[in-house]
């Protein structure tokens, strides 16, 4: 036992101090460049260039503005296959008509110990609060649709396992179809966004602001005093309702226990 | 008068973040000699107690006390204090958990010098 610790210590050792030595020699290949880029100093000087808007994409963080306006397809392209793959867990867990209240007899029992249950009472509405927040923000401070709607799954995963996922479904009154439903109002305004500009007249699919090639209406910069970064803040909400109530219903799939599942196949 | 009171803030900052430092070196040595799973958990919580909470409370004080960072202060020093009441609250619930949850998982208390959760079951 002692001789083995001592190996394992050496060897970790070893092993760490070889990957220092290679990187420090510049035996892991190609380093990137240590000044910026064209491509990045594109985005840099045009993402928020109050002056010349013609390249511009009224959003002052970077990362939202390429992922929804300058690589906004590629976005898209995400979004669809996460559909995807939700849907097809969907249609696999298709036999799971679960009755809700066949167990709420044995409701109290259910769950978690009382000290886990108390904090994650205090923890939910704050996860979702953070989770709310950093959608809303997402074209001003680092963070977005995806982040934000994984926060809020997160949010639910902890009720499920500290409640089991009857609360969610008798006490939240959050039944599997409501959020399949949020999550298809998600895709549809996507959609709807996305080719608001074709019906406008544009040549560019996504187009948030006017393009010198394709000089059709650009979608506001602000709504009053809010600053919605044209489009950004809508998509970012959308995906947020997409990306949230997906993760929530697959983890609401998962948690139906292994019994009901064999009564129904009985049945 | 004020200068007093942000050298007092920076003093004690730096000291819970040497104390937060000992708690994580205290919890790791605890990790790896303590002998069963319940004595190893109980270790973890110091680090993330004595190792998280206290180092953010501290940075909570030297962030009031840097001046030269001016409004952006109040950003750091409530950000700090936040994460820590948050870590401080959720922290024991999840090693609660784990250890509750192992406990009826029958995970063997191998040295076992009591055990009140099994003598309060076999009485019930």
């Amino acid at each position: 036992m002692k001789t083995k610790d001592v190996v394992i210590g050496i060897t970790t050792a070893i092993l760490l101090l070889v990957i220092a030595i290679a990187i420090i020699l510049g035996g892991t290949g190609w380093t990137p460049l240590t000044e910026i880029r064209l491509l990045a100093k594109f985005y840099l000087e045009n993402c928020f260039n109050l002056f010349d808007k013609n390249y511009w994409a009224a959003s002052p963080e970077a990362v939202s503005a390429m992922l929804w306006d300058y690589r906004g397809i590629d976005t898209y392209y995400e979004t669809a296959v996460f559909f995807l793959a939700v849907i097809s867990g969907v249609a696999l867990f298709r036999i799971a008509e679960v009755k809700v209240g066949a167990i709420s007899s044995m409701r109290r029992e259910l769950g978690l110990s009382i000290i886990v249950k108390t904090v994650t009472r205090i923890a939910f509405p704050l996860i979702i609060t953070v989770s709310a927040s950093v959608a809303l923000h997402g074209h001003l401070t680092p963070g977005g649709g995806f982040q934000s709607g994984s926060m809020m799954a997160v949010a639910f995963l902890t009720a499920i396992a500290a409640f089991s996922r009857y609360f969610i479904e008798e006490n939240l009154k959050l039944t599997k179809d409501n959020f399949l439903t949020l999550r298809s109002v998600g895709l549809i305004t996507i959609a709807i966004l996305a080719l608001a500009p074709i019906l406008a007249g544009s040549i560019a699919l996504m187009q948030n602001q006017a393009k010198p090639w394709s000089s059709t209406p650009s979608f506001p910069e602000a709504l009053g005093i809010l600053w919605t970064a044209g489009s950004i803040f809508y998509y970012n909400l959308a995906e947020f309702l997409t990306v949230g109530a997906g993760f929530t219903l697959l983890f609401l799939l998962i948690s139906i226990p292994e019994e009901e599942f064999r009564r129904i196949l009985r049945l | 008068m004020w200068e007093v009171v942000n050298q007092l803030f920076l003093y004690i900052g730096m000291a819970l973040i040497v104390v937060g430092a000992l708690c994580d070196l205290i919890g790791a040595l605890g990790l790896l000699r303590f002998p069963n799973f319940f004595v190893r958990i109980h270790a973890a919580t110091v680090g993330v107690i004595g190792g998280a909470v206290y180092p953010l409370f501290g940075l909570t004080l030297i962030a009031f006390a840097c001046d030269f960072l001016g409004y952006w202060r109040w950003l750091f020093a409530s950000g700090s204090f936040i994460t820590a009441i948050i870590i401080m609250f959720t922290a024991p619930a999840g090693s609660h958990a784990l250890a509750r949850g192992s406990h009826r998982g029958r995970v063997p208390v191998e040295p076992k010098v009591c055990d009140f959760l099994e003598e309060d079951k076999g009485r019930s």
